[in-house]
C-alpha cells in the first residue's frame, strides 16, 4: 500500500510530473507486464500502460484519499483495454461452448488447441511463447483475472475491485480460466516432471 | 454435510488460493484424501498455475518514461476555473458574509430602534411597544418587524389623509377646493388593518 502522505503530497503538486512519477514509480512495472499478458505485443504494452498513467495523472484528483491507489490506477488500465477491444469490435463476453451465428447457420467454435500436435509444439522457440499464446486465446474476462492473480498476485477481492464485479465472479473466472489453459497446455501440465514444474 | 465431486472440482482453484472459508478449505481437503478422481484435477490445475508462473518478468521500455513525461508536458492539465471557483472563491465570500453579518444586523436593529423611538407619532404605541420587544430578541425576524412598521406607519398615514378629506371634517387650509375629488364627501369608514395582534 502506498504512503498516504506520497499521495498527499502528489495531490498537493498535482501538477508536478517528478511528483507524479515518484508516486507511480512503485507500480509501472506491474501495470506493463499486465499490459502485456493481456496484450501479447510489447508496443500494445507500453501504449496501454503509458495511457494509463497518463489519464492517472490527468485524473489524479478523481482519486478518492483513504482507498487503494493501485486498485485505481488498474481498474484504470483494464477499463481502457476493455475500451480500445470494444473500439475495434473484438470484445466479446461470450460463452466458450455457444455456437457462432453464420450466414448459413450456426457453427461451433474452435479454439486454437495445442494438444493436437506435439511435434508442432516442439518446434515454438520459447515455452513463454506458448504460454502467452495460450493466454491470448482466453476470453478477456478471464485472461484478466488470471494475469491479476496468477502472475501479479493480487488477491480475489483486489480483482473484484479492478474489474468492478463480485468476488464469486473472480472466483468462477480464475478457475474456468485456468481449465481452459489446463486445456491449451495439456503436454506440459501432464507431462509436469519433464519441463520441471509439478 | 460432505460436498460431492462436482462442487468440489468447482472450488478447486479458490482451495488452491486459499479463498474459501476454513470450513469449506477442510470440507475439500478431506474430499481429496478419498476421491482420486478430485485429486488428480486438483493436481492438473495446480501444475497449470505454476506452469504460469515460468513467464519471464519484462521491464519496462527504456523509453517508457521519457515518451511520458514528453506527452505530459506537451498536454497539460486544462485549468479548471470551476475548480478555483468552488475551492476558492465560494469559501471566501462566504467567511466575508459570516465576518460582517453580526455588525449588519447590530447597526440594523439599532438603526431600527432610533427609527421607532424618533418617530414615535407615526407608529400605534402599542405595535411600537411590540417592535422594540421583539427587536431585542437575537432570532426574531427583523424583515418581518420592517413590515409591520411600515404598514402601521402607511396605514395610520392613510388615515390622517381621509381625515383630511373627510366630509364631516373641516377642511384642510393646505389643500385647495378645487383639487377635491369624491373621496372627500365619503363617509369616515376606515379602519387601520392590523399586521400583528398587539402584544
Amino acid at each position: 500500500m502506498l504512503n498516504t502522505q506520497a499521495i498527499a503530497n502528489a495531490r498537493y503538486r498535482e501538477t508536478n510530473i517528478e511528483a507524479f512519477e515518484e508516486l507511480v514509480r512503485t507500480y509501472d512495472n506491474k501495470l506493463y507486464r499486465v499490459a502485456l499478458r493481456l496484450t501479447g505485443n510489447p508496443e500494445e504494452a507500453k501504449d496501454l500502460a503509458q495511457e494509463a498513467l497518463f489519464r492517472a495523472y490527468r485524473g489524479f484528483n478523481k482519486f478518492k484519499m483513504g482507498t487503494s491507489f493501485e486498485r485505481w490506477l488498474f481498474r484504470i488500465a483494464s477499463n481502457l483495454y476493455i475500451d480500445k477491444l470494444r473500439k475495434h469490435g473484438k470484445y466479446r463476453f461470450e460463452s466458450l461452448d455457444e455456437p457462432i451465428p453464420t450466414k448459413d447457420g450456426y457453427v461451433q467454435k474452435t479454439l486454437p488447441d495445442l494438444t493436437g500436435n506435439p511435434a508442432e509444439i516442439a518446434e515454438l522457440n520459447e515455452l513463454t511463447d506458448k504460454i502467452q499464446a495460450a493466454l491470448q486465446s482466453l476470453p478477456l474476462n478471464y485472461r484478466m483475472a488470471v494475469v491479476l492473480y496468477d502472475l501479479e498476485g493480487f488477491s480475489y477481492e483486489e480483482i473484484s475491485g479492478i474489474l468492478d464485479c463480485a468476488i464469486g465472479t473472480v472466483r468462477s473466472r480464475i478457475h474456468r480460466g485456468r481449465r481452459l489453459l489446463r486445456k491449451k497446455l495439456a503436454p506440459y501440465v501432464y507431462q509436469g516432471t519433464e519441463i520441471g514444474v509439478g | 454435510m460432505n460436498m460431492n465431486c462436482e462442487k468440489v472440482k468447482s472450488l478447486l482453484s479458490a482451495y488452491l488460493d486459499s479463498e474459501l472459508s476454513s470450513h469449506e478449505m477442510r470440507q475439500i481437503r478431506l474430499h481429496l484424501i478419498d476421491c482420486e478422481t478430485c485429486k488428480s484435477e486438483y493436481e492438473s490445475l495446480r501444475t497449470t498455475k505454476d506452469i504460469l508462473g515460468m513467464l519471464d518478468s519484462p521491464s519496462l521500455p527504456r523509453e517508457f518514461w521519457p515518451e511520458l513525461r514528453d506527452r505530459i508536458k506537451s498536454q497539460p492539465i486544462p485549468k479548471s476555473y470551476s475548480n478555483l471557483f468552488m475551492k476558492l472563491i465560494i469559501p471566501a465570500a462566504a467567511m466575508v458574509i459570516l465576518a460582517i453579518l453580526p455588525f449588519v444586523m447590530a447597526t440594523h436593529t439599532r438603526a431600527s430602534k432610533d427609527f421607532i423611538s424618533t418617530k414615535p407619532n407615526s407608529i400605534e404605541p402599542y405595535v411600537r411597544e411590540y417592535i422594540i420587544s421583539e427587536l431585542d430578541r437575537p432570532f426574531s425576524d427583523k424583515t418581518s418587524l420592517g413590515f409591520v412598521a411600515a404598514g402601521q406607519a402607511v396605514t395610520m398615514y392613510s388615515s390622517n389623509l381621509f381625515e383630511l378629506y373627510d366630509g364631516y371634517s373641516e377642511p384642510n387650509d393646505t389643500i385647495p377646493a378645487s383639487t377635491r375629488t369624491e373621496k372627500q364627501t365619503q363617509p369616515k369608514a376606515f379602519q387601520p388593518v392590523m399586521f400583528v395582534s398587539p402584544k
